[in-house]
């Protein structure tokens, strides 16, 4: 296999080019074993050894954790297919079958991971993937041995799944970085990744059958992507990319503690746009003057997180603890349109649709869920909320006044609530929308969109969309001065505040806080500078 | 032995959590319940059963119930399903 990239999730940045060590503990197990005879019998009490050893695991961490009803419930349910008759009756038959134990399992997993798949819907990948950790669990329970870290220096770990533990070890033992066929960019498996400096990406779809020991593998930690086996040309590229790279990084760093002012002695301000926790060590990273804009839909991983609470304040909570004492704005579930589109029946204009706050407001479970999450993580008084969607005052006054009523039940102070500037109508109302709002964001994509009706993700019409426009920066002007004259923060996001020229030409226009993602802060700042 | 019709009504449709407290219901009662949804018939006892539907929401699921205890279990069964799990509908 030559030059075959594949993609996965950027998980740690940086770029590293080595030799692949493939670090699959269950398979290297399973060649041990071959050698030894196979009897069914001592096959099926492995199994069986191996089954009860995880019941009792299941059992004492669900007595561990019987008061938090979300880990209870996944543990038990584990422990319900540990404990259902279908396994242990399927396993047996395949042993019989002359299948040594590992094997049953992965055929078990695999016939019936091909059975959900069969019924598709839109969660089977996440059942899929909880179903494959107890996969893993069974196997390396059975298999009982310490893993083996020697042969890992100076190589590319290609492996299945990596735990916190085996993270440390592996770098401690001098890999140069890894890539893994499962895990998610909210790990604790990716901060530690992060925090050690090793690139990384997860997520890499049949990674183990894709790469041997030995073949040339190159980590692009930014993109997510593998590349294994790169030709010349590549490994060239790539190359240049990793020196400039760190270079680049390191010019930078120089702007980290730079303020700027603008020809009026007014301090231009750098807020970060989150989408996940990548986003958030980025912009402790960088540096920036706070997050303006945290994008809550993009933090959801799974449709049942939309309806939990708890775990909706671990992660909110989380993002307003690391920032303080900056402050964080956090935009209310933008569900609908090119986001995550939760509407039964299909729209033929979702743009112009059941979006942000339209939805919220018609599916009051979810904007309550939300907004008590987000109101006990504003405890320390860093936490604002922000209104996505807007076209009527009178969404902002029911917003204020539910806001108000669950920050009083909770008994926490109220957290001051901002508008979305991002349809016309909402500009237009702006001297009547700014006396509900605290602060004001104008969400400039969207309003740019909508202002010239030409569709953002359409190329078509893309050269409607025009960052300097003279009427469209008058629009955002008169906003500026309704702030300004009501004493209120108005914040600008878009892509229009992240290119350095339309940036410039704001800044000209006495706009001074801006939102962009958190990577692109230092290059804007050392660009204004010039 | 009865046999009855129900429809998934939560949004997130039979996943892991609804599958479990089905199972913990089930298991409860001496009867025996078979589902079926789309030619594909389980054990209602089993875990690994209810999760192989993976029944989304609007789906409907056929049930049989056959034992002792088969009214109680069936009526209590409606009612799960008629909550939506306790989940938002």
């Amino acid at each position: 296999m030559v030059n075959h990239r594949i993609n996965g999730i950027a998980i740690s940045k940086g770029i590293v080019i080595g030799k692949a060590k493939l670090l699959d503990f269950d398979k290297d197990q399973k060649q041990l074993r071959d050698i030894k005879t196979y009897d069914a019998d001592v096959e099926k009490a492995k199994f069986m050894i191996a089954k009860i050893a995880l019941i009792n695991d299941s059992k004492r961490i669900i007595e561990k954790y019987k008061h938090k009803e979300k880990i209870k419930t996944i543990i038990e349910s584990e422990l319900m297919f540990l404990q259902d008759e279908e396994l242990t009756y399927r396993i047996y038959e395949l042993i019989s079958e002359g299948n040594r134990c590992e094997q049953a399992i992965e055929s078990f997993f695999s016939e019936y991971i091909s059975l959900v798949s069969l019924n598709d819907n839109n969660l089977s990948k996440v059942k899929i993937n909880d179903i494959q950790f107890l996969k893993h669990k069974l196997i390396q329970e059975i298999n009982d041995v310490e893993n083996d870290y020697s042969g890992v220096n100076d190589k590319i770990i290609i492996t299945s799944l990596l735990d916190t533990d085996e993270i440390l070890k592996i770098h401690e033992n001098g890999a140069l970085g890894f890539a893994t066929e499962f895990g998610s960019n909210l790990s604790h498996s990716s901060i530690i990744s992060r925090s050690l400096n090793i690139p990384a990406v997860f997520g890499v779809n049949q990674l183990l059958g894709l790469v041997k020991d030995e073949d040339e593998i190159i980590i692009d930690g930014f993109l997510g992507e593998i590349i294994i086996n790169p030709d010349e040309k590549t490994r060239f590229l790539y190359q240049e990319k990793k020196q400039l790279a760190d270079e680049e990084i390191k010019s930078y760093l120089d702007y980290k503690e730079v303020h700027i002012k603008n020809d009026f002695g007014g301090k231009i301000r750098f807020y970060s746009n989150i989408n996940n926790i990548i986003d958030l060590e980025n912009t402790l990273i960088n540096n920036a003057d706070g997050v303006g804009l945290v994008r809550t839909e993009n933090l959801v991983n799974e449709i049942e997180e939309i309806f939990d609470q708890d775990i909706q304040f671990e992660i909110y909570n989380r993002i307003a603890e690391s920032i303080y004492p900056k402050t964080v704005t956090f935009r209310l579930f933008d569900f609908g349109y090119d986001k995550l589109n939760l509407n039964d029946e299909k729209e033929n204009n979702p743009a112009l649709g059941l979006r942000g706050i339209r939805y919220l407001l018609k599916n009051k479970h979810i904007l309550e869920t939300q907004l008590i999450a987000l109101i006990k993580s504003s405890v320390n008084g860093n936490v604002k909320i922000l209104i996505p969607m807007v076209t009527q005052k009178e969404e902002v006054i029911e917003l204020n006044k539910l806001i108000s009523k669950v920050s009083k039940e909770l008994d926490i102070q109220i957290p001051k609530v901002g508008t979305m500037i991002e349809t016309p109508a909402a500009a237009a109302l702006i001297k009547q929308i700014i006396k509900e709002s605290d602060f004001i964001s104008i969400g400039t994509n969207d309003l740019m969109q909508y202002y010239f009706a030409a569709d953002r993700n359409n190329d078509h019409v893309k050269e409607y969309l025009n960052y300097q426009d003279k009427s469209f920066i008058k629009l955002l002007t008169k906003i500026n001065k309704v702030c300004k004259k009501n004493n209120k923060e108005l914040i600008i996001c878009g892509q229009i505040a992240s290119e350095e020229d339309s940036l410039i030409h704001l800044v000209n226009n006495g706009f001074q806080n801006f939102s962009v993602i958190p990577t692109r802060i230092l290059f804007l700042k050392k660009k204004l500078l010039k | 032995m009865i046999e009855f019709e129900v429809s998934v009504v939560n949004r997130a449709g039979l996943h892991t959590r609804p599958a479990a407290t089905l199972v913990k219901l089930t298991s409860k009662y001496k009867s025996e319940i078979f589902i079926e949804k789309d030619g594909m018939r389980i054990n209602g006892k089993s875990i690994i059963g209810v999760m192989t539907l993976a029944a989304e929401m609007g789906s409907t699921l056929n049930f049989e119930v056959n034992g002792v205890d088969e009214n109680e279990m069936a009526l209590e069964i409606k009612e799960l399903f008629k909550s939506g799990f306790g989940e938002p509908l």
